[in-house]
């Protein structure tokens, strides 16, 4: 039983895939015209962090350390913004308008519907130019990680991109609280400034802030000294426990604010 | 032994606060520390049973509860109080065996993807209610064939007329064989000829299917059309479950025919028609409004055109304001 | 004469009234907005502030005028950038504007009253982040000696009547279409980068400087703060004069033209 939902989902998301390749293939314009702004952007930083870096390091963090952290900036910033800002912005609208009756009225998970039934591909150049720049500073460290290290890489930013997903998601659930906030949705957006940078760059209350209470400044610094072996053991314990938090109180969250949900208008 | 009904509500009660802001800044100003709220009942103690293929309309004003009660009956809603069933399940817990047997189709919501052929969104409705290959073709070809949709399945929803759009949404709708419906305002925004069609599927559907229909409306001809039974509900009360002639014949005794002459017309003239509800004169225009009992309406009308000097003429529903008054004031029947 | 003005002034202070009555409905929304702001310049400062860590000076600014910049820039950029005209294009086009062009009130002092009451209301904000950011940093201030004040307060209202200007441009891609939105992320994205909001522009290499200049970007709070820690060469003071005036000047008339071509054919289509 559980294997045949197990297909149903699964195909549900590829489902799903293939109507937003369609639409996107639909208005290249956009598709074309967000690439660019995306990849300007980055480039922007690019530039910025190398000329920051240029008289010297940034809180122990080497130049190319810096860049390698943009470099996993630009892939996990491509993800969100690809995936969760999509999904997360169709939510919110969606309860606004009172449509978001359908997704609770589908016989599939509320949550699974709003995770993935959007994403957009304007920023699949990031990926690669993240990939490029990851590379060429690896390079430039003369650095090879071990298999080992590449594989919790990969881990720690998955569940980097899971806890700001999870931030995120549970911002985007305050539209049953308040009405008339479309800019909820922004809010996460302008909060990844925080992680653009290693997080030595915090020091003091601040610290505490952001890499304790709200580690929001770890969702990069974490994934990339592990990829250089330079991550201590309890971050990591950290970061797991506290994104294991962040998700038992957005399901606990969710559950509260769909009782509360009455249906916008008719 | 009677069969079980589909649809079981025991006294249900929904409240909803809603919060009052005084006008002004300094209203603004207040609301930021405090906020009134105010208590809608907006269902205050419902009780009905439905059966199994039956065809049953709500009817009431708007606000009288009538889309509180649908969302209740499908999950979106929890009851303040009260006990709800629909197939043996009870819609809150939201089990997808239960969603999968029904389909809430509210006015004119969408959920076809714009820029895409419809039919992309009914297979992506197969992969949501897991429908097999061989009922999905069965059940898409009869939709099509009644709604005679066949060629336009594979045309951008955006460059579809509103009517188009309006079949596609309701195969998507209805792609995985829902044995209950629930229609809230079907036929809201739409031209005659649009809702005399969607009435006809939905009596077809009814019958090919033996499906459970519950409609709302505040359009007594979508109720009239569709249904034997209805209920009246106003205020959050339910003032009349039965059979629908019943109130028809009882309270919507009178169909409105309005009037307006080239020439100044006595009322004394009117008066052999039916009985005057109103008589003017605005200027150069002459109009009048007169009762007659609904039977006679047609006859009346024919007559009206021939003896009088008439330039246009209405024949109209009594409001449903009017019946249901016209119910709420002699009490329960 | 003095008497009939009042009335005719007394209607855009309603505007003003309800512009801020308007944003207690929306305060979340201005809550994003301000938040944003905060977090950009709190970033800049954290940077920074690291970044003086290991050294005395860096491009020629030692750490105590560095995070002064990023303060004024902070408060200044946020006055005159701080735009109530986001809405607008979506306004025209939906032809919801054609209503305000029957009433019998100017539209252009109409909106520059609403932009005016949304920067006083970022400049109360941007001083309560500043407390805040203050509290965080810890900076000591720096001001010179010789200060030019009326020339500050000048170029300040140039910057932002160019600001309005260009807003008023955005708006007015309204006549075309409903979405004015690419075009102004395009250009908010320039602004970050060059408009010396995370950094001194004086501390891009020269070719890139010389890019810059070519835009407005620079005349919208850099020159101004530059001036008022003493930064600029005397001589530097006219030719910046200058050239903001030409972009007010040239922006203007390509405003002008813009917004007739658009009226056009706004009436042409029945708006």
């Amino acid at each position: 039983m559980l294997n045949f939902r197990f297909k149903t989902y699964w195909k549900l998301f590829w489902k799903f895939r293939k109507i937003h390749l369609m639409r996107t293939l639909e208005y290249r314009g956009d598709l074309y015209f967000w690439s660019l702004i995306s990849t300007i952007w980055t480039l922007f930083s690019l530039l910025f962090f190398d000329l920051l870096t240029q008289t010297g390091s940034i809180g122990g963090w080497e130049r190319h350390e810096v860049l390698l952290l943009i470099g996993v900036f630009s892939i996990l910033d491509a993800f969100t913004w690809s995936v969760f800002y999509h999904n997360m912005r169709e939510y919110t609208r969606a309860v606004f308008s009172g449509e978001f009756n359908q997704y609770l009225t589908k016989p599939i998970n509320t949550q699974f519907l709003i995770m993935t039934q959007s994403n957009s591909f304007n920023n699949f150049p990031r990926l690669i130019i993240g990939g490029v720049i990851m590379h060429r500073s690896l390079v430039a460290l003369n650095y090879q990680p071990s298999f080992w290290q590449v594989i919790s890489f990969l881990g720690l930013l998955s569940l980097a991109g899971l806890f700001i997903y999870l931030v995120w998601f549970i911002f985007a659930t305050l539209a049953f609280w308040f009405e008339k906030l479309d800019n909820i949705n922004d809010i996460i957006p302008s909060l990844r400034q925080i992680w653009q940078v290693p997080r030595s760059v915090y020091t003091g209350v601040t610290s505490l802030i952001l890499t304790i209470i709200l580690p929001l400044g770890l969702m990069t610094s974490i994934p990339t000294e592990v990829l250089l072996g330079k991550a201590s053991v309890n971050w990591i314990i950290y970061f797991v426990v506290i994104t294991f938090i962040c998700f038992i109180f957005s399901q606990i969250f969710f559950k509260i604010s769909i009782k509360k949900y009455s249906g916008a208008g008719n | 032994m009677s069969p079980q009904p589909i649809i079981q509500v025991k006294n249900l009660r929904r409240h909803f606060k809603v919060y009052q802001k005084q006008p002004g800044l300094m209203g603004s100003i207040k609301s930021l520390f405090k906020r009134k709220y105010k208590t809608v009942k907006a269902v205050d103690n419902i009780s009905f049973e439905i059966k199994r293929g039956e065809v049953v309309g709500f009817i009431g004003q708007n606000g009288a509860g009538k889309t509180t009660t649908l969302k209740v009956l499908s999950g979106l809603l929890f009851p303040t109080a009260g006990e709800v069933s629909v197939l043996g399940f009870d819609p809150w817990d939201r089990k997808p065996e239960f969603q999968k047997q029904f389909s809430l189709i509210m006015g004119q919501k969408n959920q076809l993807w714009w820029d895409l052929p419809a039919m992309e969104t009914f297979l992506l409705n197969k992969a949501i209610y897991e429908v097999p290959n061989d009922q999905f073709e069965q059940s898409l070809n009869k939709l099509v064939d009644l709604l005679q949709v066949r060629d336009i399945l594979n045309i951008q929803v955006r460059k579809l007329s509103l009517g188009q759009r309006m079949k596609c949404e309701l195969i998507a709708a209805l792609l995985h064989n829902p044995q209950v419906l629930f229609l809230d305002e079907p036929t809201i925004g739409l031209d005659v000829v649009m809702q005399k069609a969607l009435r006809d599927f939905i009596k077809a559907y009814n019958q090919e299917f033996n499906a459970t229909i519950i409609l709302t409306s505040h359009y007594m001809d979508d109720v009239k059309e569709l249904c034997e039974r209805a209920i009246i509900i106003d205020k959050g009360k339910l003032i009349f479950d039965g059979k629908l002639h019943n109130i028809i014949d009882k309270y919507a005794r009178n169909k409105i025919l309005s009037l307006v002459f080239s020439q100044a017309v006595t009322k004394q003239k009117l008066e052999k028609f039916g009985q005057v509800k109103e008589h003017k004169q605005n200027g150069s225009a002459y109009t009048a409004t007169l009762l007659v009992p609904r039977k006679k309406a047609a006859a009346v009308a024919s007559d009206l055109l021939k003896e009088l000097p008439v330039e246009d003429l209405n024949i109209e529903e009594p409001p449903i304001e009017a019946i249901i008054r016209e119910v709420f004031q002699s009490g329960n029947v | 004469m003095a008497m009939s003005k009042y009335p005719k002034l007394f209607k855009y202070i309603i505007v003003l009234q309800q512009y801020w009555q308007n944003l207690f409905v929306y305060r979340m929304s201005f809550v994003v907005w301000r938040l944003r702001q905060f977090l950009s310049s709190f970033t800049a400062l954290s940077v920074w502030s690291v970044v003086f860590a290991n050294q005395k000076t860096a491009f020629g600014y030692a750490q105590d005028e560095m995070i002064t910049y990023i303060f004024l820039v902070t408060v200044l950029y946020n006055i005159i950038l701080s735009s109530s005209l986001n809405a607008l294009s979506g306004e025209i086009y939906s032809g919801s504007m054609s209503t305000k062009l029957v009433k019998p009130i100017n539209v252009f002092l109409s909106l520059g009253f609403q932009d005016l009451a949304h920067k006083i209301l970022n400049f109360g904000f941007v001083i309560l982040e500043s407390l805040i950011l203050y509290f965080i940093f810890k900076p000591s201030f720096i001001f010179p000696n010789q200060s030019y004040e009326l020339i500050f307060i000048a170029w300040v209202a140039l910057a932002a009547l160019i600001c309005f200007i260009i807003n008023l441009l955005f708006g007015s891609i309204g006549f075309w279409s409903p979405d004015s939105w690419g075009p102004r992320f395009l250009f908010y994205i320039f602004l970050d980068f060059t408009a010396g909001k995370l950094y001194p522009l004086d501390i891009l290499p020269n070719i890139i400087q010389k890019i810059v200049y070519l835009t407005p970007f620079p005349y919208m709070s850099y020159v101004q703060i530059q001036l008022l820690l003493g930064r600029l060469q005397p001589n530097q003071i006219l030719p910046i004069t200058l050239t903001m005036l030409a972009w007010t000047v040239g922006l203007i008339l390509i405003f002008k033209l813009v917004w007739q071509k658009g009226l056009k054919n706004y009436t042409a289509m029945g708006q």
